[in-house]
């Protein structure tokens, strides 16, 4: 089974934000759009990163 | 091949106590493009869409410099949910390859358990998630099984 997902933090101090994680989890960046993380994370030598957008959860959402 | 993967579990501090805790189908999936560009996006397994669609703003790291140009009419296709605003919301369809990884933490092409040649939608506008998983190209080539009290979900490639 792979790992559960770490996102509790992600959750509170991200909302409506893209994240930018290594493969394995590690957090590199945050940003309002998706080039402003992937620019971040290329500044930081991680050429390409998992992406995500983290959501809002003031909001409720249903999927 | 069977793959087991956990549900992300969210504890929401602002739902009511019935919406407190969310449990998301998340899988890392790798979108590929003819010209060998890739990008890594979270998306959401969603059961009941009929399509797999991903933010607009992956386009460029694709290749695609306008997702709005599409290569037929039937390409561009009005989405409704639960919103029920008609459309709620626009998919611009492309030729790629979706990505199937084996092991969540090593997401290259020598990991892949499958890549599927498929359409996938450039949404219009922003969704909370990065991206979904829908039946045409995803859950028509796995079967998934989900068990929220276990708190894992399984997919089987069926065309091995």
């Amino acid at each position: 089974m792979n790992r559960p997902l770490e996102r509790a933090n992600f959750f509170k101090k991200y909302p409506n934000k893209w994240i930018a994680l290594t493969d394995d989890d590690k957090f590199i960046s945050a940003g309002s759009t998706l080039d402003e993380v992937l620019k971040k994370a290329r500044r930081k030598g991680f050429e390409n990163p998992v992406t995500t957008r983290i959501p809002d959860l003031r909001f409720e959402f249903i999927l | 091949m069977k793959l087991n993967f956990p549900y992300q579990k969210i504890s929401n501090p602002f739902s009511k106590a019935f919406l407190k805790f969310k449990n998301s189908p998340i899988l890392k999936v790798g979108i590929l493009s003819d010209s060998g560009q890739m990008v890594k996006v979270e998306a959401y397994i969603d059961t009941g869409a009929q399509v797999c669609m991903i933010d607009s703003s992956y386009a460029k790291y694709l290749g695609i410099s306008d997702y709005k140009q599409v290569k037929n009419p039937e390409d561009i296709v009005p989405l409704s949910g639960i919103g029920g605003k008609r459309p709620e919301n626009v998919a611009y369809f492309h030729d790629l390859k979706l990505v199937i990884f084996k092991d969540q933490r090593h997401l290259d092409l020598k990991n892949a358990l499958h890549t599927i040649n498929t359409k996938i939608g450039f949404l219009e506008r922003q969704i909370q998630v990065a991206g979904i998983l829908g039946v045409y190209g995803f859950l028509d080539h796995f079967v998934f099984k989900g068990s929220i009290p276990e708190g894992y979900f399984e997919i089987e490639n069926c065309f091995e």
